[in-house]
């Protein structure tokens, strides 16, 4: 049964995906009156291309022909549009993102007015160009954005939960987390501001092996042993928080978003992803809680689930982001 | 419902915001909770396994569509369960949490139109119920002070009137 378990863990490990998440990305500048300068990026893998498309309204006159450029893992295409009274108030969609799980992160900066900065998904793949940006926007936006990133991180959640897994004591569990917290929010703004710079594939091959790492140390743990890790959780966390950090950053997008509002991205997507990171905590506990409170008798390779699918994606995880280093 | 973040998430967020889906599960748990652990611990075994079995069913088969009054008529039935708090045998909640579980696991399967990501959104659908579930029956479970029982009841007839107004609604005559 045990065997079974793992298995089937690898087998769904197959389909998902570490932070993959880079949202396409509009710009819309007002030159001069009527006058627009368009940047429109569309992230990329490989060969792989995400179907989206800028539909404007239709009395839009395009100036200069769109350019595309292949730079940062993203096709960038700029272009210029003019329209007779102006963009404000006119529609925009971002044809494709319905059928996508991508986001698009859209700013528009119209002269003598504050730049607006909104977030279009696949639920809402349009908007209306505001005459009048609304309060707190960015906010708003890149707080969301932290929110959904570490909801999709799926290596990132299995490492707290493994965290989860080797601490006991309610004070220690506050020291990991919050350690963790503050490593990533330095390696996160670090990397941000271009700082610290890593290539995403061996990025992603640590992640994946501090993932693996936790296997062992929750075995060690369930035959009563002892290491560092059990001893200094706090200090373990830390370090591969660091490494984090960096993974979350690609999931970031500043492109475009002017200097002075950096800040407030930057802090409100670390908000992001601590309340999702807090409630996926918050919400382990309560259902182990409550698994104690109803007495439910599991076998024991049921109680050792977690443990197994930290240690077996974390192999499988491994083994698949290093095999590209190795033999590409 | 497309959440934007994915298949499993599409599933969590049907669940929330499924009123029908969200008030079966929390008034069975309340019922489970309130007749105690033993019949908490069947519940939280079965409900989840027969939602996904019906989910199953209602995409794969050519079951019909049920009617929509039955899930009004659960929802009435199990908040005047829970208001009456009356002592029932330990296998009651959680029978009741297969068959209740089944027809809305069949609901959501006609609902659940995209086969390549039923399974997931329909792991999602059953995590979120699994969550609520559990956390309602072991905080039930452990009410002790009358007070505190009483009020669990009053929330089963809450339930009990919404589900009312759901089954009066869905059973009104056509207009002209």
């Amino acid at each position: 049964m045990r065997r079974l378990g793992i298995i089937l863990l690898l087998l769904w490990g197959g389909h998902l995906q570490g932070h993959e998440m880079r949202p396409a990305f509009l710009e819309i500048t007002e030159v001069s009156p009527e006058t627009y300068n368009i940047l429109w990026r569309v992230p990329a893998r490989g060969e792989a291309r995400i179907s989206l498309s800028v539909q404007f309204v239709e009395d839009v006159e395009v100036v200069s022909e769109p350019v595309t450029a292949f730079s940062g893992g993203a096709d960038v295409t700029r272009w210029t549009i003019q329209r007779s009274g102006g963009l404000a108030g006119t529609p925009l969609r971002i044809k494709g993102l319905e059928s996508t799980y991508t986001d698009a992160l859209i700013r528009v900066s119209l002269i003598d007015l504050e730049p607006q900065t909104i977030m279009l998904n696949p639920e809402n793949p349009g908007l209306t160009i505001a005459d009048k940006p609304g309060a707190g926007e960015v906010a708003v936006t890149y707080l969301r954005l932290g929110i959904e990133h570490i909801l999709l991180g799926v290596d990132h959640l299995l490492f707290v939960l493994g965290l989860l897994l080797i601490v006991d004591r309610r004070w220690m569990l506050v020291k990991t987390v919050t350690s963790f917290t503050i490593a990533h929010s330095i390696t996160l703004g670090l990397s941000t501001f271009a700082v610290i710079q890593v290539e995403e594939v061996p990025l992603n091959a640590a992640i994946a092996l501090s993932i693996l790492f936790l296997g062992p140390e929750i075995a060690r743990k369930w035959r009563g042993g002892s290491s560092f890790t059990l001893r200094h959780p706090w200090i373990v966390a830390f370090a591969f928080g660091l490494l984090h950090g960096i993974g979350f950053a690609s999931g970031l997008s500043l492109n475009g978003v002017p200097r002075p509002e950096i800040p407030a991205a930057l802090l409100f997507f670390n908000i992001g992803v601590e309340v999702g990171q807090l409630a996926f905590v918050f919400l382990a506990l309560a259902v182990a809680k409550s698994i104690r409170i109803l007495e439910l008798n599991r076998p024991s390779w049921v109680l050792k689930l977690p443990g197994y699918a930290v240690g077996s994606l974390g192999a499988f995880w491994t083994c698949q982001r290093v095999w590209p280093i190795l033999f590409s | 419902m497309n959440s934007g973040v994915g298949p499993f998430y599409d599933g969590v967020a049907h669940f929330f915001i499924t009123p029908e889906d969200i008030l079966i599960v929390f008034c069975l748990a309340l019922f489970g909770g309130l007749s105690g652990k033993q019949a908490s611990r069947g519940l939280v075994l079965v409900l989840p396994l027969a939602w996904f079995i019906g989910s199953a069913v209602g995409r794969f088969s050519d079951f019909p569509a049920l009617p929509v009054f039955l899930s009004g008529l659960g929802i009435l039935v199990t908040g005047i369960l829970v208001a009456t708090a009356p002592a029932v045998p330990t296998w009651l909640p959680g029978t009741l949490a297969g068959v209740l579980g089944f027809l809305h696991g069949l609901m959501n399967g006609n609902a659940l139109t995209q086969s390549s990501t039923l399974f997931l959104a329909a792991v999602g659908i059953v995590s979120s119920l699994v969550v609520v579930a559990l956390i309602t029956c072991a905080v039930t479970a452990t009410l002790t002070q009358n007070w505190q029982r009483i009020t669990a009841r009053v929330l089963g007839s809450w339930g009990a009137a919404i589900g009312l107004l759901s089954l009066a609604w869905s059973l009104r005559p056509e207009g002209p």
